[in-house]
């Protein structure tokens, strides 16, 4: 009877275990670790953790407007009236939404695709929210559209594809520079990252 | 076992935290899947970027399983393929139907250095899409399956080649073609007799592409998964750019 209760609460947190050991940056021995933490803080942080996973299991929506996460119809930025909606920035992830949105240096709204076109994995346009981008555009309010995609060969397929998209109406579409990062030094730099640097240089004044 | 060579990255795809299931076209290796650790640490992350001339050091205990890459960069070529449009395309079509098509371990040198061609150098968007179609008629010959242009199949004339026959795969004679014309495909000049006519017209690239996708569907099977009419649907956008 010992042995089989035992085993169940075993085989209960091996299966946590595993779905932590799924989390980005962890494995099986710091999930583990996360679990033992979690049971000997169970009045502190596991209760809270429960609560506030359930609350976003049943409050957190995608904005209809933009794909950030909300709770809400739509998210803070969209109505958030001191930001310019004409100016739309366009990313692949909600997370790049968020870090464009820390560094304080975009007033305007964004665009979430969720994801980048990847013809070699089969990703085409109807998987991301390029449609929906589309739509934006063609309702009128949209002046700018700003392409803030990856230095990669899909964040630039991406990019193209839009652009070809949006081409026919009379927006103005640019895209984030590429260069020297801040603390790049010249000799630790790739060839191509050189190029477009000196590709994007401007007059110094 | 170990090798070293030299090779073109087709893809990188991420395993775990930072590593990466890389898939490249080796000189008379062919065509090479492996891993690479740390593939996604800042330092590596501009190496491992589709397009680069990579140098290759392959180990594993045995030959049968996927081991891993060391790598090391020879040519970025990030910048040159994606600052130009039809290029970027062009390359993305490239690596779809190298990974989609050529079977691992076999090589293909002849279709390497045509990838080699037809991806590098500053030449018309025209000229970019011919190189293209003659890269997808060298891959068709690498698999077995070329297209005889030389001479018409029915008299044997090397002059007046106008169409293909889809059953066979040879040129044909537009003599030879009278009263079946509507059953054959038409012939580009650039393929036919006139090779590298001085001006390349949208018709004739576009009848350069209707051949070549005619036979990659009917001769070529995947080696994995192909969404084919998405496929498809991509590579003939690319003459939308070409269209005034």
């Amino acid at each position: 009877m010992l042995s089989s209760q035992l085993k169940e609460s075993q085989s209960e947190l091996e299966t946590l275990i595993k779905i932590f050991a799924k989390m980005p940056g962890l494995g099986p021995r710091s999930a583990q670790r996360l679990v033992f933490h979690l049971i000997k803080k169970r009045e502190i942080i596991l209760n809270q953790l429960i609560s506030s996973l359930e609350n976003i299991n049943s409050k957190i929506k995608y904005c209809e407007i933009c794909g950030n996460v909300t709770l809400d119809k739509v998210c803070e930025v969209c109505s958030n009236k001191s930001r310019d909606a004409s100016l739309v920035c366009v990313v692949e992830d909600i997370s790049d939404l968020w870090a464009m949105n820390r560094s304080g240096a975009f007033n305007g709204v964004f665009h979430v695709l969720g994801g980048l076109l990847t013809p070699m994995e089969g990703i085409g346009p109807e998987e991301l929210r390029i449609s929906n981008l589309t739509e934006r555009v063609a309702s009128g309010s949209v002046k700018e559209i700003v392409l803030a995609l990856g230095a990669t060969i899909t964040g630039q397929t991406t990019a193209n594809y839009i652009f070809q998209e949006l081409d026919k109406y009379a927006i103005k579409i640019t895209s984030l520079a590429q260069g020297v990062p801040v603390g790049g030094e010249l000799d630790y730099l790739d060839d191509s990252t050189i190029v477009a640097a000196f590709n994007a240089r401007r007059k110094f004044d | 076992m170990r090798w070293q060579g030299e090779g073109l990255l087709l893809d990188a795809r991420r395993y775990g935290e930072t590593s990466a299931l890389i898939n490249v076209f080796a000189i008379s290796l062919g065509r090479r899947v492996g891993l690479v650790r740390g593939a996604f640490s800042k330092k590596n992350k501009s190496v491992i970027q589709p397009g680069n001339q990579l140098f290759l050091t392959w180990n594993s205990r045995i030959e049968e399983s996927l081991g891993t890459f060391q790598v090391e960069l020879i040519k970025s070529r990030y910048h040159t393929i994606s600052e130009d449009r039809i290029g970027l395309e062009l390359f993305n079509l490239i690596c779809v139907l190298c990974s989609t098509f050529l079977p691992e371990r076999i090589d293909f040198d002849d279709l390497y250095h045509q990838t080699i061609m037809c991806i590098e150098g500053k030449h018309s968007i025209e000229e970019k899409l011919r190189r293209y179609v003659e890269w997808e008629l060298q891959l068709l010959t690498s698999l077995g399956f070329g297209l005889d242009l030389a001479k018409c199949v029915v008299s044997g004339s090397k002059k007046d080649l106008k169409f293909v026959s889809p059953k066979s795969g040879c040129a044909v004679s537009s003599k030879s073609s009278i009263g079946w014309e509507n059953k054959l495909l038409m012939l580009p000049d650039f393929l036919g007799d006139r090779k590298s006519p001085k001006i390349l017209t949208v018709a004739d690239l576009e009848n350069g592409f209707k051949l070549t996708e005619y036979f990659i569907k009917k001769n070529l099977n995947p080696v994995k998964k192909f969404r084919k009419d998405h496929f498809f649907k991509l590579r003939n956008r690319v003459l939308l750019i070409n269209k005034p």
